[in-house]
């Protein structure tokens, strides 16, 4: 019997005990990641002198730019097609031109990028690089047509349209 | 009553995923800028003169510096009239000598593919015979030997009268 009593007292003894060991204290943290927000400036509607071989248009850039991150980038392509004109056959080809530093500049074919680069502060490069090429700031953009290309073209009104299409992309 | 209710439903619902897709911000956005020009169908051609002379373009002929008109991808036929005593010293297009031979006096303008220049320049011209400039000298020969032709006989007439008669 006393041998049954020791047995008893021992297991409620064991159950009563505080068992620290399963003690639980956690905290919950919480994070939202904001839709990125900017404002994307492109050149104005303009008139192209007739003739001009090597035109300015102005800049691409980004203002007030908000939920980036390094590797959290801008892409902006470039789409375009020569000068047409509704009453005559002919078209006035030409090339969208970046202006990048060191007064260095390419052409570059339609469907080509920039990239606006994330930085820890949450906000965009106001000025883009050429593709993937952060050497290369661009500084401006401009078009160029040859000059046959214009003695080539009969009398009329021509008009192209420069497409921007921006789009966020983590960088791999 | 219950078909209503279920169309109702069915309307509700395409309503919320229209404004849904419509509200929800989009990803990529595209903007314009649309450049536009205009190609003439003629220009400018200035035409320069320095010296005596006309240009004849087309039935018009112009003898001061004028600036005119003309279609593009057409030849100009252009002749050039030094006045009396000049002749062509130089014809420029564009500031480049188009004219290698003076003499020639008419040529043909490339099409134009931008406004333009022709200067044409005349000179003096200092060949004797040509210009008219010893004219004087041919009228003064011809008075000289008129009065000569006059003046002979008078002093024929009047050495008979001086000198000593022989007997």
């Amino acid at each position: 019997m006393k041998k049954m009593l020791a047995v008893v007292l021992a297991m409620l003894s064991i159950c009563t005990f505080s068992i620290t060991a399963f003690a639980e204290n956690t905290i919950t943290i919480t994070t939202t990641v904001p839709d990125a927000t900017y404002t994307l400036n492109i050149p104005e509607n303009q008139e192209i002198p007739f003739g001009a071989t090597d035109t300015d248009i102005g800049n691409v850039t980004v203002t007030e730019s908000a939920g980036f991150a390094y590797g959290k980038n801008l892409k902006v392509t470039v789409t375009y097609d020569d000068f047409k004109c509704d009453s005559t056959s002919t078209t006035i080809p030409y090339r969208f031109g970046i202006k990048a530093d060191k007064a260095v500049g390419f052409a570059v074919d339609s469907g080509s990028y920039i990239t606006f680069a994330g930085t820890a502060d949450g906000t965009v490069s106001e000025k883009a690089y050429l593709k993937d090429d952060s050497d290369m700031l661009i500084q401006g953009v401009a078009i160029r047509a040859k000059s046959e290309d214009w003695g080539k073209a009969l009398a009329g009104e021509y008009s192209t349209t420069i497409t921007f299409t921006a789009e966020v992309v983590v960088s791999e | 009553m219950k078909w209503n209710k279920i169309k109702r439903s069915i309307c509700r619902w395409f309503l919320l995923i229209f404004a849904i897709a419509f509200c929800m911000p989009h990803s990529v956005f595209a903007q314009d800028t649309i450049l536009t020009t205009v190609v003439p169908s003629q220009f400018q051609l200035k035409i320069e003169m320095d010296g005596k002379g006309e240009v004849q373009i087309g039935e018009r002929r112009f003898s001061k510096t004028t600036t005119i008109w003309a279609d593009r991808h057409t030849p100009i036929a252009v002749s050039v009239f030094p006045a009396r005593g000049y002749q062509v010293k130089e014809v420029l297009y564009n500031g480049k000598t188009l004219l290698k031979d003076p003499q020639s006096s008419s040529f043909l303008l490339p099409a134009l593919t931008g406004d333009a220049v022709l200067t044409v320049s005349f000179k003096e011209d200092l060949l004797p015979g040509q210009t008219g400039e010893n004219r004087h000298k041919i009228f003064l020969l011809g008075m000289f030997l008129v009065f000569s032709g006059v003046a002979l006989p008078w002093l024929k007439s009047k050495e008979k009268a001086f000198l000593p008669r022989d007997r």
